[in-house]
């Protein structure tokens, strides 16, 4: 049974909670969210805390909408039939849509039917949750054409590059749907290159991808282990993964289907039984040794939500004409950061804050964290302006805030964002005795539940996270050398983290996003969270 | 499996015009803009939309579904499902009453006609008869081998008789009535799938 359920867009939550001083961390109390779901209490300045769908940002090489939105059509109650030549194919099949019956010399628009989807998420001063995804359907106008003297017409066109899965087509006359059809468009999957030595990136191509749950997610596995999942939301059902070959040389399987975060083998018998998947083999050709450590980082671009947590609003100077710039807005811990400000109107001395949190999520009843400030130094402008260098502080990685506090009040404020960082080579020793433990060295790991955890793959095998938040952003892995001698990879996704506080409906949690860097809901907040490789040698 | 949830109450109009706040991101501050003030949402107010089955009066009241027919494998006839593959039969059912004529229950003894139209397919008249221990309004619909993949917008029409005046009620006149699933979500909608 599967019942309507109409989580369009926004959940509505409007909750206030307690305000927050930063020389004075508050009591943290626990609160609900009004759409029903279970919230933890969080601190926060005096804001509120929301649902958002997220606006998706501007992702590179992603398809238009296959046609300008359609106008609302009421369905006729003598509607006809449209002939779709063929029914089902992917994206660039040709297809030619024929009607016969309509009204003579008429303007014909064929619509069709999609979709946006998207994520959902809700932001505070003190984290991020993690509230899952939705989607909103429509229809664009894929064509338009005129009926001859006897109502008759034919367009032929190529599928567009979509969502897949089924899309009504209705030829539409004055503002109503005359006649139906329909179209399949189905997945595809390339993978490219299919063979080579261990550690060659391998870039996993899966379109078609829905826009509904159940057809918007997909898993991949390796030698039937699970690598991670994969998710199209933001990428218009076109989900792009790049994995390392793993393994002994010989031939190794790799497999990619419709997934909530697992696999579901039996589609063929399900609902939606044209979400395909495949299964493509990759030849290892031989071990050349562990490759070079990498970070490869998500897409550039330009957040769409301008929220950023330890953002305060209390005990701001009001009037202040105070405006602070950074010279840079991001980088490892440790960094060193200039920071211009001009338009103090008094010579006091101005501290620098470091905003930040502290706490944890485990066994969490109520809210476990707290905020908290680093003092950066101090300072005193010169003519009204001050020009001066920080260090980041070895800490938790996310967005911060950086306070100019004269006199008792935030004069300015200006976020940061703490990139992930691999401590030295990453890994304990890169030479390993097999069945040996060693450990992966991380910093700037955050605490939101986009970006509190890391999840890890060895040999394409996921195996756990790591989470850093009461560790303050240092995360020491501890994994053990397994699968013989030779070269083994470990990988480093992003995670969604979707316990404590658990939201309902908050599907894809707790797995390798594979995804990250096209498809996770931390882009639109500017959050950048990449995928690490690394790799040892294991010897007896 | 998806199943159709078409419970739609045709007589009732009644909309309480209520309002719910949506939140709506905010367009994106670039990173390390100065920025003295915490981000805040826009709210904004939205209203109910109209009932699904329009906003006029309604003198009948339907409830319409879609069951399994035979060859429908591997769940068993009378499942409730509205996803189905060319060459499987889709059952409709549909039970209502005449809220013009007091909340009678429509039988055979006050329709004057019931039929479904699908497009494509020429009119299917609906007969009232007994499935189990109760009675209800049914008809099947073998789906063409090249039926159109996608949405199924049928139509369920009910003409009632008129009923003449008694000693306790007055005359009815006859009343017409449609049922159609325009209102409901895509997924709940009767839809044909292919592998």
């Amino acid at each position: 049974m599967k019942r309507v359920i109409n989580r369009k867009l926004a959940a509505v939550v409007a909750l206030v909670v307690s305000g927050a001083l930063l020389s004075s961390p508050p009591a943290l109390g626990s609160a609900s969210a009004s759409d029903g779901r279970a919230s933890s209490g969080t601190a926060s300045t005096a804001g509120s805390l929301s649902a958002q769908a997220l606006q998706a940002p501007d992702i590179p090489g992603v398809a238009p909408l296959p046609g300008p939105v359609a106008k609302p059509a009421q369905p006729s109650q003598d509607m006809g039939i449209l002939d779709v030549t063929p029914d089902q194919g992917v994206a660039g099949t040709p297809v030619t849509i024929s009607g016969k019956g309509l009204a003579a010399n008429a303007d014909v628009e064929l619509t069709w039917s999609t979709a946006n989807a998207t994520w959902l998420v809700q932001t505070a001063p003190d984290t991020v949750n993690y509230l899952g995804r939705t989607d909103t359907e429509f229809a664009v106008v894929l064509a338009s054409t005129t009926t001859d003297a006897s109502g008759a017409f034919s367009v032929s066109l190529k599928a567009p590059s979509d969502f897949g899965g089924i899309h009504d087509i209705y030829a539409v006359i004055n503002g109503v749907e005359q006649a139906h059809g329909g179209f399949i468009l189905m997945r595809s999957v390339t993978v490219t290159p299919t063979s080579g030595p261990v550690g060659t990136p391998i870039t996993i191509t899966y379109s078609g991808l829905g826009a509904t749950l159940y057809t918007g997610g997909a898993s991949l596995l390796y030698d039937n282990r699970y690598v991670g999942e994969l998710m199209a939301n933001w990428t218009r059902g076109t989900a792009r993964v790049v994995i390392r070959a793993s393994g002994a040389p010989g031939p190794h399987i790799i497999q990619i289907g419709n997934a909530i975060s697992y696999l579901y083998l039996n589609v063929a018998q399900s609902p939606i039984p044209y979400t395909n998947g495949a299964t493509v083999t990759f030849t290892v050709t031989k071990d050349d040794g562990p490759p070079p450590v990498s970070v490869d980082w998500p897409a550039q671009v330009d957040p769409t939500v301008s929220a950023r947590t330890t953002l305060q609003s209390a005990d701001l100077a009001v009037g202040s004409e105070v405006s602070a710039t950074l010279a840079n807005t991001s980088g490892p811990v440790d960094s060193s950061v200039g920071l211009h400000a001009t338009g103090f109107s008094l010579g006091d001395p101005v501290d620098l804050v470091w905003s930040t949190v502290v706490g944890n999520r485990v066994d969490c009843k109520g809210t476990c964290w707290t905020f908290a400030s680093n003092n950066l130094g101090t300072v005193n402008p010169t003519a009204g302006s001050l020009d001066t260098d920080f260090t980041v502080p070895d800490g938790l990685g996310g967005w911060h805030v950086v306070q100019l506090v004269q006199n008792g009040k935030v004069v300015a404020q200006v976020p940061y964002y703490v990139k992930e960082s691999v401590v030295g080579q990453g890994v304990s020793s890169t030479v390993v005795r097999e069945g040996a433990e060693f450990t992966i060295h991380l910093k700037g790991v955050g605490w939101t539940q986009l970006d509190n955890t890391v999840a890890v793959d060895y040999d394409n095998s996921y195996i756990g996270y790591g989470c850093g938040f009461n560790s303050n952003g240092d995360v020491v892995l501890h994994l053990h050398a397994a699968g013989g001698p030779g070269t083994h990879l470990i990988d480093i996704y992003p995670m969604l983290y979707s316990l404590s506080p658990s939201f309902a409906n908050t599907p894809y949690g707790m797995v390798p996003v594979l995804t990250y860097a096209r498809d996770e809901p931390a882009l639109a907040l500017g959050y950048q969270l990449p995928a690490i490789r690394l790799a040892i040698t294991v010897v007896k | 499996m998806n199943k159709l949830i078409t419970k739609t109450v045709l007589a009732l109009v009644a909309t309480t015009a209520g309002a719910t706040a949506l939140v709506i991101a905010g367009a994106g501050a670039g990173a390390g803009a100065a920025s003295l003030h915490a981000a805040t949402g826009t709210t904004t107010t939205t209203t109910l939309g109209p009932p699904a089955q329009g906003a006029g009066r309604h003198a009948i009241f339907m409830y319409v579904d879609t069951v399994a027919g035979g060859n429908y494998k591997p769940v068993s006839d009378c499942t409730m499902t509205n996803l189905f593959q060319p060459g499987q039969t889709v059952v409709f059912r549909m039970d209502g009453v005449n809220v013009a004529a007091g909340g009678v229950n429509l039988t055979a003894a006050n329709v004057a006609s019931a039929w479904i139209t699908i497009p494509g397919v020429k009119a299917q008249t609906m007969s009232y008869g007994t499935h189990g221990k109760f009675s209800y309004w049914t008809t099947g619909w073998a789906i063409p081998t090249n039926y159109p993949v996608g949405t199924v917008n049928f139509v369920v029409h009910v003409i009632t008789k008129a009923m003449p005046a008694t000693a306790t009620s007055s005359a009815v006149p006859a009343e017409s009535g449609t049922f159609t699933q325009a209102g409901l979500a895509p997924p709940s909608q009767l839809t044909i799938v292919k592998a």
